[in-house]
């Protein structure tokens, strides 16, 4: 399994091309994937059921101050105590991890659906077309992804849904680039070499045998990307450049963490929802890694 | 050579491309006169003060083609004239002058700290592959890679400036002892990412550099571990490292302005955010193409890098 | 909307000159109230939470000689003053820069201004020698100090004077600001080298009041006329003022030191040096004031009140004479052009808990624009707040009227907010909370420069302000009287009354006391029955200094005359004495 350094005619990243292995018996994947993928996606799916019904569970209304006092302290019926308007902590995170989980979710399904189709599509015809996608790639690679992130969404807005798009803009380039070295590899090999002998066309090749072999070894890769949009919605957020109106952890976390006097009197409101958060992306870092491993993808560039 | 000559052009055409998608932007944002004329701006041919307009997009060329406008700022930037900023009217380059050295010393100070911290940990994990402190030291890896810098910031601050309160809460530019000191936690914050990022690719390429018959042949002359893992097992260990080295540049100008805010460093990352706030474009420009450029050329001597590292690689190959 | 750089730079110098003079008070006011708590103790203070009051008297302990030399052979000279600014002017010329309190402090410093206040508020001649004017204060002259110049060697002459002056006019929307006041055909005219004549649109009593802040700074013509050519000169301004700027780097620090031809013989300047350091997180700037890495810092946050208040060893000066924090009602579109949803606003206010959670003993409560202790203030004005079940019928009486207005039966609102601020979205949150039953709010967070630019241009709803309260009224008229309501409104609410304008119109014409204050009773009722503010607070400016700072209140004109000790979060510097 030696690793041989592409030295690749695109800039800003040598993508290390390394061929996948074929996808391991299905029985299993899931004793492959260890106890620790299965707690984490415990602790998501968690998150996400107290997400979605967020609505309906007997929560405070975030936005509701003076339900408990200045910082006061966790309680029963107060779990994550009350931040500097007494908003309930608790409350608050439930109802971040909307925002959060959903702009993540839209942008890498925005990442992936037009990154990879774009990069399998590049990858796969090569020429003309592949040097210009190929460039694309290069300089979205080098604009600075924050300062790119912000310039978009000062000219969409800032609501979920163009941040989302903003998000899933810069995870273009990565999968793109991703997706199109994989196809590289995969157009040599032998069935779909046979496939265009016997006389497939390219829309088959690419449907039936290129798409399920570059892309849902790729697809492993979902998590991992979705924690980076995550914790970059977070960033906007925590900037005070994220969805206007909304709760999301970058803007609590903020909130509850600038203030030195906050954190010294009730460090609570702050390392509640940063708990929650390192724990959200570490278990979609740990979860996408393991399934990374187990379907042998080679790992992002962001 | 040849080879380099052709990576430089291409080099090149990026940061065009860069520049010319910010430039594109910023113009979308706002109309260029109201940003030099105010109000006038918006008088009308007869209004007293039309003769502002036609002498404002005179001087500023604004009738000429969004084209030739971007070629002639491009022009200016080619000799170091970035203009001046809308908010001030300060010379930009007197602003990055001002502002880029702090932002520059802050990422240089944060992937030294990664690299003294990652490369004997992974170096350590290497040569215990499998075992138990390999294994603990993938979880803390983990764990490292879990916080977002946002969320550091705020945990470092509270436990070693208000708790603690070890570390200055301001940054002191007294010298650069105080400067290094006041910087400490920031760049702590910025290194921690890299750190396990590092750690990790680092990791996996020496233990298969360590698998490789040229190791063995090191070890069966009775050379020591740790002489084995320096001189013979990291060279042909660093490149996964080096490149996600270059890419990381990237992320650390983001991480870059998140710090700057929070811990109130006069740095070029706080200037970039007010700038696109304000639509202070000159600024923003001058910005994008340092970064975007700082960015290329440290990829690009990554690439050479390469060529040092392994002489099996080589810019021709 | 416009994207208007200029025009937001404009703007803002315009809405800080207000501000600032606004707040300053005096002219010929008889009022003996210093409105300024002083405060020097060593042990903790016992009551936290008992508000300055705004008649506070001067407490000093005998061993606070912080504040007030009291054995001149003490003092020390040298040493630099590192000082914690809230924000860093864009530029630092007087004729075109926005100059909130750090911009008036620096401003002040390098300088100087041609009025300044007393310790009794009235208004003395500083820079300038003299101010008389006719019988009915239709025409002023102002005669200035002999042998002044500025740092560059230029004299401070009636063409100086004339220079600055105009230029101020001149600026597109300073003149509009001065409009009310001045008349616009050449208001200001040399008599002589020493002597200008300045004629005022009808009978105004207050002129010279207009001079103590940013108005009243004199730059050297030479230049003013070469900033025009470099816009960059005006990072690096000259004055006739005690202090030469010697380095800035904006957003990070500006240095000045010690002017060696300052004009002043009486006074020298102690300090070799000051260094302002901005920065908006105020917490940040009381931790460094805390931990020695400033001097002096001003605040108006209550987290950093409450601290300071609580630390031995400083010593703080508090003021809520000045600002006002209210909430404006934009009473020109619907649906706050509707009286009923105004009251309803006011009724839903959660005064209580506001104290709680946002004011916490930092500052007190107002009901009017002018501090209890004042001579203006009124103190049968009250606000119907807390009263949410006054607010349901007017709601729904409302939503029936104009449904397109209302979604669910409760009203749409826009809540605007200039920011990123920790503060104000924590005071959004108190009040958004409490008004969620009748209102549908959609937050918008604006950064300073735009907000101003959407108050002035009328495109909010309901926003908080800073702003209002002063101690000399005159200065209120531009924003309360119908001349200033149109496309853009220095009248940010827009809420127009013949009536009010007709007092407004009397109490400039008058020196008579007793009337005036009577007048002005009148119009806070007028206001408080127009239901256009939401009065929310007084803000308490607290400046603060580390023990080896001394002489903060020592500061006196050349004629000899004792100067107010701070304004607004702005105060004099040549005074000031490091012991080392």
């Amino acid at each position: 399994m030696a690793k041989v350094p592409g030295i690749s005619t695109d800039l800003g990243s040598n993508q290390v091309v390394e061929v996948p292995a074929d996808l391991g018996d299905e029985r299993s994947v899931a004793r492959q994937l260890g106890w620790g993928f299965w707690l984490c996606a415990g602790w998501l799916a968690l998150v996400v059921i107290l997400a979605v019904l967020a609505p309906i569970l007997p929560l405070a209304d975030p936005n509701k101050t003076a339900v408990g006092g200045r910082l006061e302290g966790p309680r029963s019926g107060l779990w994550f105590g009350a931040d500097s308007t007494g908003r309930d902590v608790f409350s608050l995170t439930i109802w971040g991890a909307r925002i959060s989980l959903l702009v993540g979710l839209i942008a890498i399904v925005v990442g992936f659906l037009v990154g990879g189709t774009v990069g399998i599509l590049a990858g796969y015809f090569r020429g003309w077309f592949d040097k210009i996608v190929s460039f694309i790639f290069a300089t979205l690679l080098s604009f600075p992804a924050l300062i790119l992130a912000i310039l978009i969404t000062t000219l969409l807005g800032r609501t979920v849904f163009w941040i989302s798009i903003s998000l899933g803009i810069l995870a273009i380039a990565p999968v793109g680039r991703l997706a199109r070295a994989q196809t590289l590899v995969f157009a040599e090999k032998d069935f779909v070499v046979a496939a265009r002998i016997l006389g497939a066309s390219d829309r088959r090749i690419l449907t039936r045998e290129l798409l399920p072999n570059v892309v849902i070894p790729m697809s492993a890769l979902a998590l991992l990307g979705m924690g980076i949009a995550i914790v970059a919605e977070g960033t906007l957020a925590f900037l005070g450049i994220s969805v206007a109106d909304g709760l999301s952890w970058g803007k609590q976390i903020f909130d509850a963490g600038s203030r030195a006097t906050d954190l010294q009197n009730g460090p609570h409101a702050a390392l509640f929802p940063i708990g929650v958060v390192f724990l959200t992306v570490l278990a979609l870092n740990y979860a996408g890694d393991r399934l990374r491993e187990v379907f042998d993808a080679k790992e992002l560039a962001f | 050579m040849k080879v380099v000559a052709q990576r430089l052009g291409q080099m090149i055409l990026v940061v065009l491309a860069v520049t010319f998608l910010a430039f594109a932007a910023m113009n979308l944002l706002g109309d260029p006169l109201f940003n030099i004329l105010g109000p006038v701006a918006a008088a009308e041919e007869g209004d007293p003060n039309y003769s502002m307009v036609v002498e404002a997009r005179e001087t500023y060329h604004l009738d000429d083609p969004f084209v030739v406008r971007y070629g002639r700022w491009l022009g200016d930037v080619a000799t170091g004239d970035f203009g001046r900023s809308f908010k001030n009217q300060q010379n930009v380059r007197t602003i990055l002058a001002d502002k880029l050295p702090v932002t520059v010393l802050l990422m240089v100070y944060a992937q030294v700290i990664a690299v003294v911290i990652s490369v004997p940990w992974a170096l350590w994990t290497a040569s215990r592959a499998y075992r138990l402190g390999d294994k603990v030291s993938t979880v803390v890896s983990f764990g490292l890679l879990g916080i977002p810098v946002f969320a550091l910031v705020v945990v470092l601050f509270w436990l070693f400036a208000v708790r603690w309160e070890i570390f200055p809460t301001r940054f002191d530019d007294a010298d650069l002892g105080s400067r290094l000191w006041s910087l400490f936690l920031p760049a702590v914050a910025l290194a921690t990412p890299l750190i396990a990022t590092y750690q990790r690719l680092l990791r996996t390429d020496l233990i298969s550099t360590l698998q490789e018959d040229f190791i063995a042949v090191a070890r069966a002359k009775g050379m020591s571990r740790w002489h084995v893992l320096f001189r013979h097992a990291l060279r042909p260990s660093l490149f996964s490292m080096l490149t996600v080295f270059g890419i990381q540049t990237g992320a650390l100008i983001g991480g870059s302005i998140v710090v700057e805010q929070y811990f109130g460093i006069p740095g070029i990352g706080r200037a970039v955010i007010e700038a696109i706030i304000r639509d202070d474009f000159p600024l923003v420009l001058a910005v994008v193409v340092v970064v975007s450029v700082i960015f290329v050329l440290v990829n690009f001597l990554v690439d050479l890098l390469y060529s040092y590292l392994d002489p099996r690689v080589s810019f021709d190959g | 909307m416009f994207k208007s750089v200029r025009l937001r730079q404009i703007l803002a110098v315009l809405f800080a000159f207000a501000l600032i003079a606004s707040a300053c008070g005096g002219g010929s006011s008889d009022s003996e109230d210093t409105s300024t708590a002083v405060d020097t103790d060593e042990e903790p203070e016992t009551e936290d939470d008992d508000p300055p009051e705004a008649d506070g008297t001067a407490d000093e302990n005998a061993d606070g000689s912080d504040l007030v030399t009291e054995d001149p052979d003490a003092i020390q000279s040298g040493g630099v003053l590192r000082i914690g600014i809230e924000a860093d002017p864009s530029a630092l010329n007087p004729t075109k820069s926005a100059f909130a309190a750090g911009g008036v402090l620096m401003g002040t410093a390098i300088f100087d201004t041609l009025v300044a206040f007393d310790e009794n508020n009235q208004w003395v001649p500083n820079l300038s020698e003299s101010w008389t004017s006719n019988e009915d204060f239709t025409s002023w002259v102002m005669t200035l100090r002999p042998g002044v110049t500025f740092s560059d060697g230029a004299p401070l002459d009636a063409d100086a004077v004339l220079a600055n002056l105009n230029a101020q006019l001149s600026d597109a929307l300073i003149g509009l600001l001065l409009k009310p006041a001045f008349d616009e055909d050449n208001p200001f005219e040399k008599i002589d080298d020493l002597t200008v004549r300045i004629t005022p649109k009808g009978s105004n009593s207050a002129i010279p009041t207009y001079f103590t802040t940013q108005l009243g700074m004199m730059a050297s013509p030479l230049w003013l006329e070469a900033s025009e050519e470099d816009r960059g000169l005006d990072q690096l301004p000259i004055g006739a003022g005690p202090f030469v700027i010697e380095s800035r780097v904006q957003d990070s620090v500006t240095r000045i030191e010690r002017n060696e031809s300052w004009w002043r013989t009486d006074q020298e300047v102690f300090l070799d040096a000051v260094e302002f350091y901005p920065n908006n997180q105020e917490n940040t700037r009381a931790d460094q004031l805390l931990a020695g890495d400033l001097e002096m810092n001003h605040a108006t946050d209550a987290d950093s009140i409450l601290r300071l208040r609580e630390e031995d060893g400083i010593s703080r000066i508090e003021d809520d004479s000045g600002e006002e924090f209210f909430l404006i009602f934009n009473t020109e579109t619907a649906p706050f052009d509707d009286l009923r949803v105004r009251q309803a606003a006011t009724h839903a206010f959660p005064r209580a808990e506001y104290t709680e959670f946002i004011m916490r003993g930092s500052n007190s409560p107002a009901e009017t624009i002018f501090a209890d202790g004042l001579d203006y203030h009124v103190d049968t004005i009250e606000q119907a707040t807390d009263q949410p079940e006054l607010a349901e019928p007017l709601i729904s009486a409302y939503c029936s009227e104009v449904p397109e207005s209302c979604t669910d039966g409760r009203v749409d609102i826009e809540y605007q907010y200039n920011g990123p601020s920790l503060s104000l979205d924590d005071i959004a949150g108190v009040i958004g909370s409490a008004w969620a039953p009748f209102f549908n709010i959609t937050t918008q967070v604006v950064p300073q420069d735009d907000f101003i630019l959407e108050v002035v241009l009328g495109q909010f709803d309901v926003t908080t302000f800073r702003y209002h309260g002063q101690i000399e009224p005159e200065v209120e008229r531009a924003f309360l009287s119908c001349s200033t309501v149109g496309a853009i409104s220095i009248n940010f609410s827009r809420y127009c009354s013949a009536e009010r304008d007709v007092l407004l119109d009397a109490q400039r014409e008058t020196t008579d006391q007793a009337e005036r204050i009577d007048l002005w009773r009148q119009i806070q009722e007028d206001i408080d029955a127009s239901r256009q503010y939401l009065l929310i607070s007084h803000i308490n400016w607290m400046v603060a200094a580390d023990e080896s700072v001394n002489g903060i209140c020592d500061a006196q004109t050349a004629d000899g005359v004792k100067l107010r000790c701070s304004l607004n979060g702005s105060w004099y510097l040549p005074q000031i004495w490091l012991a080392q």
